[in-house]
């Protein structure tokens, strides 16, 4: 949209997704899905339901 | 988000239905607005707040808001009219069309309940959403909602220490961390890490589940002290809030202002001076820490070289001499004299006698080095005896003018509370009771912040005992893993979080201090710190690269906070083109919406302000009045010729402030902006440039 002078941000974000990709692959999976649970109900003023389906998730991953 | 439209239809003073498209080219990104004070500007900005959130959006400084609907219609009697607020915007390939209303009767009745439409247009298709709230939420949260459309004279709060907490929570929003944030919180929460816990528990022999119980005693208490800690935050901040109401109405007394005015020069010099002191007390902790040692050993070096000389007369320590030398010299039968050294002679039992003074390598060199040692303690003594007589003279300096600072405000404090005019009176005395709370929120802040220390260390033990006693029976094990994981999953998501944080406020940083020093004419630099806090810092000239906070003007403030959201909105716009780690993790396009920008701003800063602000936002809309837009500001947006829409304010209404221009020109065009008419209405009226 502008011509903004803002200078571009270097490379130094992929440090998080060095951390990220060094994870255990049980870990990394178990990251996407309850963010992909939080996403849907983030913008909810009443969210209580999410803690059941966090430990959901917990329990069918981790066995 | 960028914003398309704007109708309003009986909202406050615009009667009937009414309409402003908005810039939104890359080239043309800026809608003026121009209006006088009194004509509708804010009426306007709240239009768009009462648009995305209905009562609870509108700013503070718009009275009466349970008044949404026209004065004429109310005093009317129809219960069918309506306020009608519409917005359409877009966001990335969808186009939004959003609709609030409230009806007469219904503003009677309870003017919070607005009703709220969203429709949006996705792949040619429209659809109605069912919960508009939830989606205006996720495109424009309400909490940086006063980052983006504001009243430019009211944000220079921001840059204040105590408004971390509100930048902090900016940053999330609108970088796209809210998300990290959230998950972490929930996955802490009582039901899900507590319940994990509870299972282990359930799950383990008893000394351990003790253990376990105990740490979920700790973390209760430790959950609790940080709620405590944040809530006396948070009263600190609003006691700062009515003191500095409670100076704005002093300084608008004729009879205290002043007295005021000396209080908040002086205000302003005591934070110079506190940084000052704060920062020759972290340099002398400094020296302490490091240096401090050597004031003590001045005695030690004396006795220790005594020692070293007797020992060294007996024959106990070696000369500085080394014995492979001697032998050398043994070995060749000539001494360096000349003297020939045969074996039996004088001369050769003489240098024969020097191996026994003589050290080896070793021995040679640790006594060297603690020759060195000695030497190099000794050297130190006289300057870090020096450097602290002169910091600790500083901090006597500093602290008597603190105490001279403190003894005139309680002058102030004295002569107001002594006037006889009963609102001064009653203002000063209600002041000195919302700073004394003030004082006890500070002393409480320290105490609870001490408990918490004594409560992480508790912790940490508790938690080391655990992994040293866990049963490792089926149950417990599976148990523990799920703990294991769930743990995983927070520190790694905390660290991600603490890095995009650091990484973020880095880049944010440089494009603070990169505007600020556009825009601010002086050898100041801007700083956005660890703890989130706007600071203005200079060097102080004849120190050694002492460094201290600028005790700020209303007008720096200002600018400090404009170019704060500025450059946070260009980073956001950034980070959204940006792949980041986790999907949705990222920022995205915000308009600026600002009511005048320039308010409190010197004629030097507004050239700054023009120029600058405008080219980082995708899209920029300024409410001016003729006295702000006059000279350099005119000037300055002409010749970048980014203003792709303009309108004007007319207002109509019986009488007008006497300061307020009846006609404008605009571009060598004149425009009326006042008439005269009995009912009070305002009209937005498009020009063309």
């Amino acid at each position: 949209m502008t011509d903004s002078p803002i200078a571009p941000l270097d490379n130094s974000l992929s440090d998080s997704k060095k951390l990220f990709r060094e994870a255990p692959p049980e870990i990394q999976e178990l990251i996407k899905r309850v963010l992909q649970d939080e996403r849907e109900v983030i913008h909810m003023q009443r969210r209580s339901s999410i803690y059941e389906k966090l430990i959901e998730r917990i329990k069918e991953r981790v066995k | 988000m960028i914003l398309e439209k704007l109708i309003v239809e009986n909202f406050r003073q615009f009667l009937g239905q009414q309409a402003i498209t908005f810039a939104t080219t890359k080239k043309k990104n800026i809608t003026v607005i121009h209006a006088e004070n009194g004509f509708g500007k804010t009426a306007l900005l709240n239009a768009i707040l009462w648009g995305f959130y209905g009562q609870e959006g509108l700013s503070d400084d718009f009275e009466h808001p349970e008044r949404i609907l026209h004065e004429s219609l109310d005093a009317a009697n129809n219960d069918d009219a309506t306020a009608v607020v519409t917005i359409l915007f877009s966001d990335g390939p969808d186009r939004y069309t959003l609709t609030r209303c409230l009806s007469l009767a219904q503003q009677r009745d309870d003017p919070r309940k607005s009703r709220v439409t969203l429709e949006v247009l996705h792949h040619g298709q429209t659809i109605e959403l069912e919960k508009p709230h939830w989606k205006i939420e996720s495109l424009l949260p309400r909490g940086i909602a006063p980052f983006l459309l504001f009243n430019g004279e009211r944000i220079d709060h921001l840059s204040m220490g105590r408004n971390s907490a509100q930048i902090t929570a900016a940053i999330h929003q609108m970088l796209g961390l809210k998300l990290l944030s959230v998950t972490i919180e929930d996955l802490q929460h009582q039901n899900v890490r507590g319940r994990l816990i509870r299972e282990l528990r359930d799950s383990t022999d008893e000394e351990t589940a003790k253990i376990i119980e105990r740490e979920q005693e700790l973390e209760g208490k430790f959950a609790t002290l940080q709620t405590r800690l944040g809530a006396c935050k948070e009263n600190q901040t609003a006691a700062i809030k009515e003191v500095e109401a409670i100076d704005r109405n002093l300084a608008a007394n004729r009879e205290a202002r002043e007295l005021q005015r000396k209080r908040s020069n002086l205000q302003d010099e005591r934070a110079g001076i506190t940084s000052r002191f704060d920062e020759v007390t972290k340099r002398l902790k400094h020296l302490v820490n490091n240096e401090g040692y050597v004031l003590f050993c001045d005695d030690l070096v004396k006795r220790g070289r005594e020692i070293a000389q007797r020992l060294r007369n007996e024959g106990k320590l070696p000369a500085r001499v080394l014995n492979s030398f001697i032998q050398e010299l043994l070995q060749s039968g000539e001494c360096i004299c000349g003297n020939r050294l045969q074996s039996g002679s004088d001369a050769h039992k003489k240098v024969n006698k020097l191996l026994v003074t003589a050290g080896d390598d070793y021995f040679n060199n640790a006594v060297s080095a603690l020759d060195n040692a000695m030497g190099a303690i000794k050297s130190k003594i006289e300057p870090t005896n020096e450097a602290l007589q002169q910091m600790a003279k500083d901090r006597s300096e500093l602290r008597d003018q603190l105490r001279r600072i403190e003894d005139d405000l309680h002058e102030i404090h004295q002569q107001l509370g002594d006037k006889e005019d009963a609102e001064v009176h009653q203002l000063e005395s209600k002041r000195e009771e919302w700073a004394h709370k003030q004082r006890e929120l500070v002393r409480e802040q320290g105490a609870i912040e001490q408990e918490i220390n004594q409560l992480s260390s508790d912790l940490e033990n508790v938690k080391r005992r655990i992994a040293q006693s866990q049963q490792q029976a089926e149950a417990a094990a599976k148990a523990q893993r799920r703990l294991w994981a769930l743990d995983q999953m927070i520190t790694l998501l905390q660290t991600i979080l603490r890095n995009e944080m650091t990484d973020l406020r880095r880049a944010l940083n440089e494009e603070i201090d990169r505007h600020f020093r556009k825009i601010i004419d002086r050898a100041y630099w801007a700083e956005l710190t660890e703890d989130f806090t706007l600071r203005i810092m200079k060097r102080i000239a004849g120190t050694r690269g002492e460094e201290v906070d600028v005790a700020m003007s209303t007008g720096q403030r200002q600018i400090t906070s404009l170019v704060f959201i500025a450059s946070l909105v260009a980073l956001a716009r950034q980070r959204a083109e940006l792949p980041t780690i986790l999907k949705d993790v990222e920022g995205g396009e915000y308009p600026m919406v600002m009511d005048s920008p320039f308010g409190q701003l010197g004629e030097e800063f507004r050239t700054g302000v023009a120029k600058w602000i405008p080219s980082l936002a995708p899209q920029v809309v300024i409410f001016l009045s003729s006295t702000q837009y006059k000279g350099k500001v005119e000037e300055v947006l002409t010749e970048q010729g980014r203003i792709g829409r303009r309108y004007v304010l007319s207002y109509h209404a019986a009488s007008k402030r006497e300061e307020a221009q009846a006609s404008l020109t605009i571009g060598g065009k004149r425009h009326r902006i006042y008439q005269q008419a009995d009912v009070e209405h305002t009209q937005i009226v498009a020009v063309e440039d």
